[in-house]
C-alpha cells in the first residue's frame, strides 16, 4: 500500500521553476531520502508536502486521500497531520521538554497527554528528569530526540525530516542517525528525509531519490543508485567514480583503457561511457599477470583510512584507493586489476 | 517628537531574509489587510501636508511663504540645528570615548549619570534654566539647552559601539606602528560614524519638532511660530503651510543622514570578542581635566535642573502637592498613556511581523512608510488630524479618539522597533512546526511568535507609555477639554509664571521617566555583550 503519492508536481517561485514536474511514491513504512545538491528544489518539495506551500500544478495524496490539486483543492499544514522535523529541531524555546512534546495532542486529557509524553521520552531514549527542563538546557542530540517526539505525539503517518542532523557534529551525527532510523522503524511510521550528504542518504533509506534543477533525476533502492546510476553526474554525487571512454562489443563486453572488462550490459553496441566504483579496482606493484592494464603513479593523497592513488593509464588518470600500509611511490609502476562489471551510462 | 531612540545605534539591521521565509502571497491576508489599514493611518500627516499644497495652488503658497519673516524662521532653525547637532556630537562622543575607553576615575558612574539627563524632558530642562536664570534666552540659551537635553541620544549608541569594537583591529593598527591617539583617528572615530549619525538625525528630528523648550527660551523656530499661528488664526491655512516646510525639513534631515551613510561597508562587529579593550592611561593632569570635563556635564545637564526643581519644591513645601488637583491629572495620565502604549503595540504587531517575514517591495513600502510618518513633528501630526477630523469627521474632534491616534502616529516607530528585534529572533521554523502539529496559521502566530515577541512588546509598549506621559504639543492641540496630563497641566502653570505650583509635575514625569531611562541605559550596555 502507498502512503505518499506525487503526481506530476510543479512550484514555481516568479521565473524560477523550483519543482518541475516531480512524480514519486513512497510505500508504507519506507524510509526515503531526497538528495540533491543546494538549490535542486528538495526542500521546496519537502515544504509542498508538508503543506506550507500550495504546488502550482499535479497532485498530492496521503493514504489515497488528496492533500493538493492543481484545481483548488488544498488541505493546509495544521490539518495534514504530518510530522515536521526541520533541521535544528525548532523546539518552542519558552515551553518545557513535556510541553514541547504534546504541544499537537494539546486537545487530549491531561492524563492521557501525560501517559503519552512518558511513552514518547521511554522511546526516544529521553530522562525522565529532562522532561522538566527547557530546550536551551539540553545539547543538540537531546534536541533532536525532543523534536523526533514531538512530532510522532500525534501520531502521524508520515514524518519530514529537514535536513535532522546536519546541526550536529561528526561523531554524534552518525550515532543519532542510526537511533532516529531505529525508532521511526519501531513506530513504524513512513520517513522522508531530504538531505544533500549522500552518506547520509545511503544509510538512512529503503529508497533513495536524486533531485537536480527541481526534477528528479533518479529514484531507486540505494544499492542500485550506486551501482547503476543512470548518468554522470548521479554517479559522482553520490560517490567517487571512475569513468572511462569504452567501446562496446554487444556481448556483455567492453574494451577501454582498463583492458577488455565484463559490463552490465549486453545488448550495446559502440562507444559509451562505463563507470567503475574505486572499490572494484585493485592496485598491486609491477607488473602482474593477471591484471587489465598498466600504469604509473602521479600523485598519492593521504585521507585518514586509505590513500588515493591518481594512476596515468596511457593518458588516462585514474582515482583508486588503496590501504595506507601498501602505497606505492609517486612515479612507481603499478598494475590494476578490476572486480566485477562496469556499469554503462546511458 | 516622533522619533527613535535605540540605544544600539539608530538602526536595527533587518535579518537575512530566510530562504524560505513567508511569502507576502503566504501572509496571512487579514495581516497584510491591518498592515496597509495602519500605514494608511501613518500617511495621514504627510497626506495632509500634500492636500494642503493641492487645495492652496502654488501662487498662493508663494505669497504666504516668501515673506521676511518665514526667511527668518528658516534661519533661525537652520542656525539651530547647525549649531546645537554637532556640539552634541562632539559632548556624547567625548564623553563615551572617556568613560569607555580611559582609566577616567569612577566611569561607571559618569557613564551612568551621561545617559540620565534623557530622564528629563525637554521643556523642563528648558523651565529649570529660565526660571534660574530669567535673563537666559535667545539663539545661545537655546543651543546650550537643547545640547544638555539630548546629547545622550549620541552618547547611548557611541558608548554602546566603543564597547562592541573588536580591540584586535586597535591592537593591528598598532603592531603598524600607530600611536594610540592615531589608533583613535584613524582606527577607533571612522567606526562610530553609523552610530553618530543615527543619533545626530535623532536629536535634528527631535529639535524640528520641539515647542516647549524654545517656547521657554523665547526662540523662534517653525514649531513654534505654527504653534502660535493655530492658536491665534484657528486652522489658518498659514499654519497648514509652515507645517508643509516643517515636513519638508524633516524630509531633508532623513536624507543628509542616509547619504552621509554612504556605501562604505562596515565590517560586521564582533558579538562577542571575549576581550575589553585595554582603557588608555590618562596622565595626571589629562585625567584631571577630564573628571573636570564630566562633572561640569553632568552639573549642567542634571545639576542645574534637579537642584532647580528641588529649590521650587522646597518653596512650595507641603502645600503644592495638593492632591485633589493632582491625583486626577495622574489618572489622565496614565489612562492616556496606557491606552496609547496598547494600541500602538497592538498597530505594530502586523506591521513588524510583515517587515521581517514578508518579502517584496510592498513589504519595503510599509515599512518605510511608517519610518518616515515616525519623523514628523507633533506640530504636523496635530493639525492633520484637527484638519481632517474638523472636515471630514467632525464628532470625532477633540476626543480621546483623535489624541490616541495622535499618539500612534507619532510613536508606533518605538514600538515597531521593539518588535521587530523580538519578532526577528523567533524563526519562522516554529510557526510552521506548530503548524504541522495542527496549529491553524493564526493560532502558531499567536501561540508561538507573538508569545516569543512579548518582551519585546512589553518594551516597546513601555516606551510609548512614557513617551505619552511627557507629549506635550499634540495633546495640547488635541486633547478633549477637560483633560489635563502631566504635561500639559506642567505647562500651562509654566506659562502662568506659577512655577512653585508646576514643580510637583515636572518632579512626577522625572520620576516616571527614571526607570526607563535606567533600562535603556542598561540595554544599550548589554547589547555590547557585558
Amino acid at each position: 500500500m502507498t502512503t505518499l503519492e506525487l503526481r506530476n508536481i510543479s512550484k514555481s517561485y516568479g521565473s524560477v521553476r523550483a519543482v518541475n514536474d516531480v512524480s514519486l511514491s513512497v510505500p508504507a513504512g519506507c524510509h526515503t531520502a531526497i538528495v540533491g545538491p543546494s538549490g535542486s528544489g528538495k526542500t521546496t518539495l519537502l515544504r509542498l508536502i508538508a503543506g506550507f506551500e500550495a504546488p502550482d500544478a499535479g497532485s498530492l495524496l496521503l493514504s489515497g486521500a488528496p492533500l493538493a490539486d492543481g484545481n483548488g483543492t488544498f488541505v493546509p499544514a495544521h490539518k495534514r497531520q504530518v510530522g515536521y522535523l526541520p533541521q535544528d529541531g525548532a523546539l518552542f524555546p519558552h515551553l518545557s521538554v513535556a510541553a514541547n512534546i504534546a504541544f499537537g495532542i494539546a486537545h487530549e486529557p491531561a492524563d492521557v497527554r501525560e501517559r503519552r509524553v512518558q511513552e514518547l521520552a521511554e522511546m526516544v531514549v529521553l530522562d525522565r528528569a529532562m522532561l522538566a527542563r527547557y530546550p536551551h538546557e539540553l545539547s543538540g542530540g537531546q534536541q533532536q530526540r525532543v523534536g523526533i517526539a514531538r512530532a510522532l505525539a500525534q501520531r502521524p503517518k508520515l514524518i519530514l525530516l529537514d535536513e535532522p542532523f546536519s546541526a550536529l557534529d561528526t561523531g554524534l551525527r552518525a550515532a543519532t542517525r542510526k537511533a532516529t532510523t531505529e525508532l521511526l522503524d519501531a513506530a513504524g511510521v513512513t520517513a522522508l528525509l531530504v538531505t544533500h550528504d549522500q552518506a547520509e542518504a545511503l544509510s538512512f533509506s529503503d529508497q533513495i531519490a536524486v533531485m537536480r534543477d527541481g526534477r528528479i533525476a533518479q529514484s531507486g533502492p540505494p544499492v542500485d543508485l550506486y551501482l547503476r546510476p543512470r548518468d554522470p553526474i548521479t554517479a559522482t554525487f553520490l560517490g567517487d567514480a571512475i569513468i572511462l571512454a569504452a567501446q562496446l562489443s554487444g556481448d556483455g563486453w567492453s574494451t577501454s583503457v582498463l583492458g577488455s572488462l565484463p559490463v552490465d550490459d549486453s545488448t550495446r553496441l559502440g562507444p559509451a561511457s562505463i563507470m567503475l566504483r574505486p572499490e572494484q579496482v585493485t592496485m598491486v606493484g609491477g607488473s602482474a599477470a593477471d591484471c587489465s592494464a598498466q600504469g604509473h603513479v602521479l600523485d598519492l593523497e593521504f585521507i585518514g583510512h586509505s590513500c588515493v592513488v591518481t594512476v596515468d593509464v596511457a593518458g588516462t588518470r585514474v582515482q583508486v584507493r588503496c590501504a595506507v600500509g601498501g602505497a606505492p611511490k609517486v612515479g612507481a609502476r603499478v598494475s590494476l586489476a578490476v572486480n566485477g562489471p562496469a556499469h554503462v551510462l546511458s | 517628537m516622533g522619533v527613535i531612540a535605540t540605544p544600539g545605534g539608530g538602526t536595527i539591521p533587518l535579518p537575512p531574509g530566510a530562504r524560505h521565509s513567508a511569502s507576502l502571497r503566504a501572509a496571512p491576508r487579514w495581516l497584510l489587510l491591518a498592515a496597509i489599514v495602519v500605514t494608511g493611518a501613518m500617511l495621514l500627516p504627510l497626506g495632509f501636508v500634500l492636500w494642503v499644497a493641492v487645495q492652496i495652488g502654488w501662487s498662493e503658497i508663494v505669497t504666504v511663504l516668501v515673506r521676511p519673516r518665514v526667511g527668518e524662521l528658516l534661519l533661525n532653525t537652520a542656525m539651530l540645528v547647525s549649531m546645537a547637532v554637532p556640539a552634541s556630537v562632539l559632548v556624547g562622543v567625548s564623553l563615551a570615548w572617556l568613560t569607555e575607553r580611559t582609566d577616567l576615575p569612577g566611569h561607571t558612574l559618569w557613564s551612568a549619570l551621561a545617559a540620565a539627563p534623557l530622564a528629563v524632558p525637554a521643556f523642563v530642562h528648558g523651565y529649570a534654566w529660565v526660571t534660574a536664570l530669567p535673563s537666559f534666552h535667545g539663539l545661545v540659551a537655546a543651543v546650550m539647552v537643547s545640547v544638555l537635553a539630548y546629547f545622550p541620544f549620541v552618547y547611548l549608541p557611541v558608548a554602546a559601539a566603543l564597547r562592541r569594537l573588536d580591540p584586535a583591529q586597535e591592537d593591528v593598527a598598532a603592531s603598524l606602528g600607530l600611536r594610540p591617539m592615531q589608533v583613535l583617528r584613524r582606527v577607533v572615530l571612522p567606526q562610530l560614524r553609523l552610530p553618530v549619525l543615527g543619533g545626530a538625525l535623532i536629536i535634528g528630528l527631535h529639535m524640528l519638532a520641539e515647542y516647549g523648550l524654545f517656547a521657554l527660551v523665547r526662540f523662534d523656530t517653525f514649531t513654534t511660530a505654527i504653534f502660535d499661528q493655530f492658536q491665534s488664526i484657528f486652522s489658518a491655512p498659514a499654519a497648514n503651510m509652515m507645517a508643509g516646510v516643517l515636513v519638508l525639513l524633516c524630509l531633508l534631515l532623513l536624507m543628509l543622514e542616509v547619504s552621509a551613510r554612504g556605501g562604505g561597508r562596515y565590517a560586521r562587529l564582533g558579538s562577542g570578542s571575549a576581550r575589553q579593550a585595554a582603557r588608555l592611561r590618562l596622565p595626571p593632569l589629562a585625567k584631571g581635566a577630564a573628571v573636570l570635563v564630566v562633572l561640569a556635564v553632568a552639573i549642567l545637564s542634571l545639576g542645574v535642573p534637579l537642584m532647580t526643581l528641588a529649590r521650587w519644591l522646597m518653596l512650595g513645601g507641603a502645600e503644592v502637592w495638593d492632591l485633589d488637583a493632582i491625583l486626577p491629572v495622574l489618572g489622565q495620565t496614565l489612562a492616556l498613556a496606557a491606552a496609547g502604549a496598547i494600541l500602538t503595540t497592538m498597530a505594530a504587531m502586523p506591521v513588524a511581523w510583515l517587515s521581517v517575514r514578508g518579502r517584496g517591495a510592498k513589504v519595503r513600502i510599509i515599512e518605510a512608510s511608517n519610518y518616515i510618518s515616525g519623523a514628523l513633528p507633533g506640530i504636523v501630526v496635530a493639525l492633520a488630524l484637527v484638519t481632517v477630523t474638523i472636515r471630514v469627521a467632525r464628532p470625532l474632534y477633540q476626543t480621546a479618539f483623535t489624541v490616541l491616534l495622535a499618539y500612534v502616529i507619532l510613536f508606533l516607530p518605538r514600538a515597531l522597533i521593539a518588535l521587530r528585534a523580538s519578532i526577528a529572533q523567533a524563526p519562522p521554523e516554529l510557526e510552521n512546526v506548530a503548524q504541522s502539529l495542527g496549529r491553524s496559521p493564526f493560532r502558531a502566530l499567536t501561540e508561538v511568535t507573538m508569545r516569543l515577541a512579548a518582551p519585546g512588546a512589553a518594551a516597546g509598549a513601555a516606551m510609548v507609555f512614557l513617551a505619552v506621559t511627557t507629549e506635550l504639543t499634540a495633546t495640547l492641540i488635541l486633547a478633549p477639554t477637560g483633560t489635563r496630563t502631566l504635561a500639559t497641566t506642567f505647562w500651562s502653570l509654566t506659562t502662568e509664571i506659577e512655577y512653585v505650583r508646576a514643580a510637583p509635575f515636572a518632579f512626577m514625569m522625572i520620576a516616571l521617566s527614571l526607570p526607563l531611562t535606567w533600562v535603556l541605559y542598561h540595554q544599550s550596555r548589554r547589547a555590547a555583550g557585558r
